[in-house]
């Protein structure tokens, strides 16, 4: 109660501070008070930050942003409660209970993110056309004594077209996981644009894809076959209200079918079905004007060498991984356009175990 | 707040580094507060490693073999043990604070459980004192022994190659499912025919309460008491999940053990935490091995893979669950048997025939024409016949 009590006047202080700037002045200087109000009172609801220093339009878009969250979730966690988790009704629950708690989650970082920075100004990179790379992955699977990998990977644009194509490749032969990805984005229209296919300036797009993956592992051996289908979209905050200019959330859906092959299972159709619930969400910021981005997610699945958190608490299992990632644009003209140059990009993620990557790589200017 | 500069120009914008470190600071703490400590399977291994030895200085010492039996209690008059398997044997040492006469008290036993002891390879003698319940077996010996006592608990039909049949239940959650009349109809199945046991023993896939105190486990165990046959579990999420593993392991024993009886191979694997600890996972090599050309019947209460796979109510990662399932379709395992999920569901994983067999709880998954139940297994040790399972309803 005290802390309530406390929680409330802080908040009361910072409404009367604020009644005397203007309301359009957003960027703030990391002034204590604001970080504080970013983090406790956004922990409590969406948009508490943003009513905490007088921003009421954020606040409210950001509450709607976070009941929408919550809605989703109910829509999925009630049925699945309700039928105790019935094998009739699944990947669309599942799926929305996810999706659910991840739109509520991302509401919560763009409000701590909008009221502690105000907004950076930072932008998106431009798409490169092309690009190859070459990395390590490190795993502390304590069931296998393959812990490093490496990875090689290849993507390329091409009008609206996507491909990308990746291995992870143990030494020693053992593990030997290939990807292969093919989309369609469909950029959202700029301002003013007349033409819906073309890439926003913004980085922000819809994508279909399809993609195939075959992993074969194990001292024992296992050879998993995956087919999924995907339906991603990314959204640049700039565009959604001005304190959270430079930051970005991304989510993708999809639903995969895994063919798993174990020992004396000779042929592909020896092997065993399992439908998979495939999904992420992340919340990111830009760096600088196309110099990268960090971001924090979420990702559903449970058949990433990560696998699905372990809380160690009753009931483990259902729950995905989170990690951090990162790209960064090491050398060539930073924003102006897709010029050529090197990048690097890193990844940490906590599911059932550590997985790091880090890859150099080159990106490609314009075709 | 602290601003972290994790990386610096060129990595980062420099005018942005406060929203990226900002974000890096935020995920990794929460990266590194994942870890808790409330359903750890290492230390069930630590449990398991000291399960079944127990000293009561200058009085007794007990170590049984494979820890198939925890110590449930040593005294000046005797120790009393709690069986995992129809068959054990171990060593008691007894030193001057033993009182004569003294006692073995096997609970969880087979009702015809029979006693070798030996002193230096003599036979030491032991007169069978009536039990409280056919499951409690008592052994009086009449002098403290000139030194340690090797003793075996065999059953009389060990070397029978016939058939026979158990019973498997799972998440029974005393208190909200009908645990008695459970027991009670599986105690009509097991009355003997023709002088011979029907059903030898439960298996069971864990959740036996749930939160696996010591306030729940004891009306649970007083109603286990009402049971004519053994009953040997495994771990559930609730019954280890809550910081109760210390109480589990004194309690109903290992979490990770393995049996053999009539030529049929029984391990049991500790997966109340949605995946299999390194440790454990060794030790399930050397099981499969023991029981590569026998008939294996393998028991976990979480299953490696949800057959209903976007729900994954399996393990956290299905690469563990991969190897775990691999390793047991290498070593030829005849039939899984999990819990966890409160419906049935008979599958294959790894081309293993699998069954869930969750129906021990009245409020199971809606929408499925499956109430609580539990399943009688046909076992055949020559492996002639395969493993047949069959769904008992439980009005």
């Amino acid at each position: 109660m005290n802390l309530l009590l406390s929680l409330l006047l802080v908040c009361q202080t910072s409404q009367t501070s604020q009644t005397s700037q203007t309301r359009q002045t957003y960027r703030t200087s990391w002034p204590r008070a604001v970080v504080a109000y970013s983090v406790v009172p956004g922990l409590v609801w969406p948009g508490a930050g943003h009513f905490c220093t007088g921003d009421d339009d954020g606040a409210k878009k950001l509450s709607w942003w976070g009941l929408a969250g919550l809605g989703l979730a109910a829509a999925g966690g009630i049925p699945l409660m309700l039928t105790n988790s019935s094998r009739h009704a699944t990947w669309l629950p599942v799926s929305a209970l996810w999706l659910g708690a991840g739109t509520f989650v991302t509401a919560k970082l763009a409000d701590w993110f909008g009221t502690a920075l105000g907004g950076t100004g930072a932008r998106a990179a431009p798409t490169p056309p092309w690009e190859v790379q070459a990395g390590l992955l490190w795993t502390d699977d304590p069931l296998t004594d393959v812990h490093a990998l490496g990875t090689l990977s290849a993507r390329t644009h091409w009008r609206n077209w996507h491909a990308a194509a990746s291995a992870e490749l143990a030494p020693s032969g053992e593990d030997r996981r290939l990807l292969l990805r093919l989309g369609r984005r469909f950029g959202l229209p700029a301002a003013g644009s007349t033409d819906p296919a073309a890439d926003a300036p913004d980085g922000s797009f819809w994508e279909a894809s399809a993609g195939v993956s075959d992993w074969r592992f194990g001292e024992d051996p296992v050879r998993l076959t995956t087919f999924e289908l995907w339906i991603e979209h990314r959204r640049d905050l700039a565009g959604v209200h001005p304190t959270l200019a430079g930051s970005f959330v991304q989510a993708g859906l999809g639903f995969g079918l895994e063919f798993a092959g174990y020992p004396g299972m000779d042929t592909f159709g020896d092997r065993e079905l399992s439908r998979l619930a495939l999904g992420y969400f992340e919340y990111g910021v830009f760096l600088g004007q196309g110099a990268g981005e960090v971001a924090f997610y979420y990702d559903q699945r449970h058949d990433t060498r990560a696998g699905g958190l372990m809380l160690h608490i009753s009931g483990d299992g259902p729950a995905g991984a989170v990690g951090l990632r990162g790209r960064h644009r090491l050398t060539g003209r930073r924003g102006s356009d897709a010029g050529g140059g090197w990048f690097l990009t890193w990844d940490a993620a906590r599911g059932a175990h550590w997985v790091v990557q880090l890859g150099l790589g080159w990106q490609g200017g314009s075709w | 707040m602290v601003r972290v500069r994790l990386l610096s120009s060129p990595l980062l914008g420099l005018r942005h580094q406060g929203a990226a470190s900002s974000l890096l600071l935020f995920g990794l703490l929460f990266l590194l507060a994942l870890p808790a400590c409330l359903n750890e399977p290492s230390e069930r291994i630590d449990n398991d490693r000291r399960v079944g030895h127990a000293e009561l200085a200058g009085v007794l010492r007990v170590d049984v073999d494979e820890g198939l039996a925890t110590v449930r209690e040593l005294t000046a008059a005797g120790v009393t043990l709690w069986a995992q398997a129809p068959e054990i044997a171990g060593v008691i040492e007894a030193w001057a604070g033993l009182t004569a006469p003294w006692r073995l008290t096997l609970e969880n036993a087979l009702p015809d459980a029979e006693l070798t002891a030996t002193v230096d390879g003599s036979a030491l003698a032991a007169t069978s004192i009536p039990g409280a319940r056919p499951t409690q077996r008592i052994w009086e010996f009449a002098a403290r022994p000139d030194g340690p006592v090797r003793f075996a608990v065999t059953a009389p039909d060990a070397a029978d190659p016939a058939p026979y049949r158990i019973v498997y239940v799972s998440d029974l959650h005393h208190g909200e499912g009908p645990t008695v009349e459970i027991f009670s109809r599986i105690n009509q199945d097991a009355a003997p025919v023709n002088g011979e046991p029907a059903v030898r023993f439960v298996l069971c896939g864990g959740d036996l309460t749930h939160r696996g105190t010591q306030g729940e486990l004891d009306p649970f165990l007083a109603d286990l008491a009402t049971l004519n046959i053994p009953f040997y579990t495994a771990a559930g999420n609730h019954d280890v999940g809550w910081d109760t593993a210390d109480l589990w392991a004194a309690t109903m024993g290992r979490a990770n053990f393995h049996f053999a009886f009539r030529g049929v191979h029984f391990t049991v694997l500790d997966t109340a935490g949605s995946t299999v600890d390194p440790t454990a996972f060794s030790w399930l090599r050397t099981w499969l091995d023991a029981g590569r050309d026998a008939i294996h019947v393998f028991v976990a209460h979480v299953p490696p893979l949800d057959p209903v796979g976007e729900r994954n109510a399996g393990f956290s990662s299905r690469t563990t669950a991969h190897r775990l399932l691999a390793a047991l379709a290498s070593a030829g395992v005849d039939l899984t048997l999990y819990g966890h999920i409160h419906s049935h569901y008979a599958f294959s994983n790894a081309g293993i025939p699998a069954h869930i067999s969750g129906g021990g709880i009245s409020e199971g998954e809606r929408g499925d024409g499956i109430g609580v139940h539990y399943l009688t297994i046909d076992l055949d040790p020559s492996g002639t016949i395969a493993p047949l399972v069959t769904v008992v309803p439980v009005e």
